[in-house]
């Protein structure tokens, strides 16, 4: 399943999808002996746990406590810890082949500590094998139970973290690779699985270094790379910016490795830059066409992600358009990108407006507070139309809020679903982890507007799906986590409403859903990440016919308010 | 009895008259070596002689830049800041003095600098330009906030006792150092030494028309474009919402360095916005920061060069806006003066002690020419280099001098981790004065400023990790930094009173002599973003200086500080209290 899913959706989509894997086994390999040889005879008579029980129940409850503690300090809507405990108890006992009442969630939900908790969790756990898949599970119920009432929730380890973190200031550091596998039989030996760079990036490190496009790696600095796991071979692969590795590789085709002999290549890992600005037709802003036609002073930015090289594109993009004599502007913000980063949205948004308030901001324990731009501005001069969509990011939507309250943009297209709420990731206390969730909730800096956006100009039918969400979106769920949030959900209604539910979460999990549409739905607030896949491997974005006519038409009535 | 006392003591514009005694340094003698901060220049006798006004040495030295040679040396003062020519006196040369509190009138004829007068102007003068007509010296007062204006005609003339009326004062809401006089509008732009006012003043009716907040600080040079009608002035913006982190800081979020133009009759009419006719360009990018740009010449034809003080380079444009060539100066390239003919800008290298000739045609380096020999530099001196290095941040954006202008500040605020937390944006603090003033930052996190320093160029500037003896010369030069002088001179009486009444509501609990300030955190009860209250109290030296207060600025005055948010008062003064307070507190 795996090897397939690198194949479907590259290398970023299945590193976040083992991160569970990575939290669950640290934590085991943190356990003490004590732990594990702590007297098991008190639990309930008939019950022979193994002996690593008592230290998986241990780990799990720590993991569990990190993880609520950070949820009550800055989750903009989580109740306190005793309703949270109530959601994830069931999804706990759903590996467990042990029914749970709703009295031994309720005792379970009165437990103060983690030690507590763990010795409540032995006495009513069935023995059970800790395989990998079971230990993914564990910690899986727990996220996939408190995300289906606090809407996104990730924990990640920090180092999975800091890729990411990568991705959004655009410095990822790596090799420049897509990364998928093959089946092969390589010189006589039995056919194995084998890495292979399904596709090689400009300008990146293996580019650099000769690698072309679908070559096999069978070494990584010497250890063979023939039925190695994804993860094992991820940890091989990355390094930091400066540092080589080398590289045994072959050609896929038959044909081509029988006429080369395998051979070597040191690569130097590198900081890999990826646009997120582009002209028309997704061309860079460096030499591409960045208007409709040569007839009229109106240009088009393509505003692909939201980065921390997004503001800087920009900057430079204005010395191209005004060169060119654009008049107005139209930002292309359909792109299906999946942008979150809230920080970076802030500062574009101050750099498009001259002053003003962006939005409001409401975090948990604080002071609302109205964030404003500063009067330098972006295109000053230059009116703005702004194109969204359905698959408009997030990030790109509460921008384009923040314009169309400021008067400074004319919104057309339809409403992207963005309802206000912002996730960031917040590391938990052990310095190990990083939970990504709902931080705070936008307002609009006009009273009388609410979420979701509504364009000035209804206009255009749906973007059409990309490859990327279509393998998305056909993508096999994760079905414990399905059954660990119906679990939580059920609990909660029959237990009325003890959790404050965050306005996220209903859109995600509403509670009427039958299984198949709470199937779906948990699909589509997956964890993968996908507009890494957009960085690395952009859709074509360019404005669909339907929708150019009625954006040409309004950004041509704006060039008319313009002084010759 | 420090700087500041003196001049309060003086009173705020002495006007008088002597003679000084210059001696001469000619090119054929073997001076000591000794350091002479250039930091002005003027090109005169139709570019074939540069003058440079030295602070640190008091003197002046004259140049021949088609020969590339130094010729002699005058000591003029004791830390001259300014130096301009009259446009219809070409023997006349003005200086400023900014220790001595005076303006000099300089007669040149041939290579021969005399001291002809010298006029006491208000305290800390640190700019001075001429009107067109000649008539008519305006002289910007940094620490007293101060424009003086004075009658070139009445105090240079023969009259034995100065004419009433000589000089004028205008006082400014901030602390000025560029200006540009307007001759077609007969008014003055001054522009914030350390933030982000720009004010025009009416030199006629003796009063300031209109202040404007630019999105802007480290205002460094005012000129108006060659050919349009466009004020243009390179600064520096610092996003107070941005982080500092590797990320904002690399990609430009956190600070840019900027060329900005603005339609000169926006500027002039205070009814109207300037910054909606805003140009700005940017100077530099990632991977290639072009920290604290300073002075800057344009040609007719589109050519600019702007010198960036922080990267110790010169960068040119031809027009097509990408300001791609760089060619390296020497430490801290500051004033930059166009030739006559166009073909030569002069760059003065104020750390190095030289004048740099670029022929701007081949975009090239002529020459340097020296000032004159130097000594070994002192751990201070190494400590000043540091401090107006931008290459100590990561990508050369900014230097420690781009927030703490002139060690001051530049009243914004920044969202830095030394608390611990982002999206907090603290005021940057001012320098001025640290050295007694442990433990440091708002939150006291650091014990010992060399502790402060290393912190502070590792995370907030991103850069390399400062080695000990770095640490120890940038420690040395801050500890050199005096306070802020306080702005004017309050009445002594109420002083008195508020100091007693200072003492009586036990301010210093947390403001305690003698640099009023306490190692305790105080909680003053005005949170931040993340709920924090409880912050180390600033010294109150100068404070008079120091506006926006409080963690985040939120008081724009002293008044305020009392009247708005009761800062630890169980009541609000009465206005007779409060008014002593303030006068007492004015006087630090």
């Amino acid at each position: 399943m795996c090897v397939s899913f690198v194949k479907q959706l590259g290398v970023r989509w299945f590193v976040t999808s083992l991160t569970l894997i990575c939290v669950v086994a640290v934590a085991m390999g943190t356990a003490s002996a004590e732990d594990a040889a702590l007297d098991t005879k008190s639990r309930t008579a008939g019950e022979t746990l193994p002996p690593d029980a008592e230290a998986l129940a241990r780990n799990v409850a720590r993991q569990t406590y990190l993880v609520l503690d950070t949820l009550e300090r800055r989750h903009i809507a989580a109740p306190q810890r005793e309703e949270l405990l109530k959601i994830i108890v069931p999804g706990l006992f759903l590996l467990s082949d042990t029914s749970v009442t709703d009295e031994i969630a309720q005792s379970l939900a009165k437990c103060e500590t983690a030690d507590a908790f763990a010795e409540l969790l032995l006495k009513r756990w069935q023995p059970m094998r800790r395989t990998p898949l079971e230990i993914e599970r564990m910690s899986a119920t727990i996220v996939a139970s408190l995300e289906s009432q606090l809407g996104h929730l990730r924990l990640m380890k920090v180092k999975e973290y800091a890729v990411e973190e990568q991705f959004r200031a655009n410095r990822y550091v790596g090799l420049g690779v897509r990364l998928g596998t093959t089946q092969m039989i390589h010189r006589g030996t039995n056919a194995a699985s084998y890495p292979m760079f399904s596709q090689v990036l400009p300008g990146g490190a293996a580019e650099r270094g000769g690698v072309p496009n679908e070559a096999v790696i069978l070494e990584v600095d010497g250890k063979s790379t023939r039925d190695v796991e994804v993860k094992t071979l991820l940890d091989w692969l990355r390094g930091p910016a400066g540092s080589e590795v080398i590289l045994r590789i072959t050609a896929m085709e038959i044909a081509s490795r029988e006429k080369l002999p395998d051979r070597d290549v040191t690569l130097t890992r590198g900081v890999i830059r990826f646009d997120s600005v582009f002209g028309m037709d997704r061309t860079p802003v460096s030499r591409g066409n960045l208007r409709f036609d040569l007839s009229e002073p109106i240009g088009c930015l393509v505003v692909q992600g939201i980065t921390g090289s997004t503001l800087q594109e920009l900057r430079d993009a204005e010395v191209r358009l005004r060169a060119g004599g654009i008049r107005v502007l139209v930002l292309d913000f359909q792109a299906g990108a999946q942008s979150d980063d809230f920080h970076q949205a802030r500062l574009i948004a101050d750099g498009l407006l001259d002053g003003g308030t962006l939005w409001h901001r409401h975090e948990r324990d604080a002071e609302t507070r109205a964030e404003t731009a500063d009067r330098e501005c972006l295109f000053r001069g230059m009116p703005l139309v702004v194109v969204v969509g359905q698959y408009t990011g997030n990030a790109h939507a509460a921008i384009a809020a923040a314009l169309q309250d400021a008067g400074r943009a004319v919104i057309v297209g339809q409403s992207p679903p963005f309802d206000g709420t912002v996730a960031t990731g917040v590391p938990l206390s052990d310095e190990q982890h990083v939970l990504w969730m709902n931080t705070a909730r936008l307002t609009r800096s006009r009273a009388d507007r609410t979420w979701p956006l509504k364009p000035d100009h209804p206009a255009g039918p749906p973007v059409a799906m990309t490859p990327a969400e279509q393998v998305r979106l056909s993508a096999k769920p994760r079905t414990v986590m399905v059954q660990a949030a119906q679990a939580a959900q059920q609990f909660v209604r029959r237990n009325g409403t003890v959790v404050a539910r965050d306005d996220s979460a209903s859109a995600l999990f509403p509670q009427n859903l039958t299984e198949n549409e709470n199937r779906l739905r948990l699909q589509q607030s997956a964890r993968e990440p996908v507009f890494r896949q957009r960085q690395l491997f952009p859709a074509s974005s360019r404005l669909p016919e339907s929708l150019l006519p009625e954006v040409r038409r309004v950004a041509r009535e704006l060039l008319k308010t313009l002084p010759p | 009895m420090n700087r500041s006392r003196r001049w309060i003591s003086i009173g705020l514009v002495l006007v008088g008259a002597c003679v000084g005694v210059d001696r001469s340094i000619r090119a054929d003698e073997v001076p000591s070596p000794r350091w002479r901060r250039p930091v002005a220049l003027a090109v005169v006798e139709e570019g074939r002689r540069l003058v440079t006004a030295n602070q640190r040495g008091g003197s002046m030295s004259l140049l021949d830049p088609n020969a590339m040679k130094f010729l002699r040396e005058v000591s003029v003062g004791k830390q001259l800041s300014d130096v301009t020519d009259s446009p219809t006196d070409r023997s006349l040369l003005l200086v400023t003095d900014e220790e001595s509190h005076e303006l000099v009138a300089i007669r040149r004829i041939g290579d021969d600098l005399t001291v002809r007068k010298r006029l006491g102007v208000n305290p800390y003068p640190v700019t001075v330009r001429v009107s067109a007509d000649g008539t008519r010296a305006f002289v910007a007062s940094l620490w007293s906030r101060t424009i003086t204006i004075v009658d070139l005609a009445s105090w240079l003339g023969d009259a034995a006792e100065l004419p009433k009326g000589t000089a004028r004062t205008i006082r400014l809401p901030f602390a000025p150092r560029e200006m540009l006089f307007v001759e077609a509008a007969n008014k003055l732009i001054v522009a914030d030494a350390f933030g982000s006012k720009l004010a025009v003043v009416d030199p006629v009716a003796g009063r300031v028309e209109s202040v404007r907040d630019l999105p802007a600080h480290g205002i460094r040079q005012l000129r108006l474009h060659p050919t349009k009608p466009r004020l243009v002035l390179t600064h520096q913006m610092l996003s107070r919402m941005a982080h500092t982190t590797f990320d904002d800081v690399h990609w430009g979020g956190l600070m840019v360095n900027c060329l900005r133009s603005l339609p000169l009759a926006d500027v002039l009419d205070p009814k109207l916005d300037p910054l909606k006719g805003s140009d700005l360009e940017y100077l530099g990018g990632p991977e290639r920061g072009a920290g604290d740009p300073a002075g800057f010449v344009m040609r007719p034809d589109g050519v600019i060069a702007v010198a960036l003080s922080g990267t110790n380079e010169l960068v040119l444009d031809d027009g097509n806006h990408l300001f791609a060539k760089r060619l390296k100066m020497e430490e801290r390239p500051t004033a930059v003066a166009l030739s006559p003919d166009g073909l030569h800008a002069f760059v003065v290298n104020t750390l190095s002690d030289s004048v740099t000739v670029v022929h701007l045609a081949r975009r090239d380096i002529v020459g340097t020419i020296s000032l004159g020999p130097t000594p070994e530099p002192s751990a201070a001196d190494r400590g000043e280099r540091l401090f107006h290095s931008a290459r100590l941040s990561h990508d050369s954006w900014f230097s420690c001098a781009s927030c703490h202008v002139d060690g001051h500040t530049n009243g914004l605020l920044n969202d830095n981790f030394t608390d611990g937390t982002f999206g907090t944006a603290k005021r940057v603090l001012s320098l001025r004065g640290v050295a007694d003033t442990a433990p440091y930052a708002w939150s006291g996190r650091f014990e010992s400023l060399a502790d402060q320093i290393k912190h502070s160029i590792k995370s907030t500037m991103q850069g390399e990790a400062l080695s000990n003896e770095q640490t120890s010369d940038l420690e040395t030069y801050l500890r050199t930094l005096p306070p802020a002088p306080p702005v004017g001179s309050p009445d002594q009486t109420a002083v008195t009173r508020g100091a007693a009444l200072f003492e009586r509501l036990d301010c210093a609990r947390c403001h305690a002599r003698p640099a009023f300030t306490s190692p305790r955190l105080a909680d003053v009860k005005l949170k931040d973003e993340q709920g924090l209250s409880k912050f180390n109290p600033p010294s109150l030296r100068g404070i008079s200086q120091n506006s926006p207060y409080f963690h985040d600025g939120r008081a724009a005055t002293l008044d305020d500080v009392f009247t708005k948010f009761i800062h630890q008062l169980e009541s609000e003064l009465p206005s007779s209290e409060l008014n002593d307070l303030l006068a007492y507190l004015n006087s630090l």
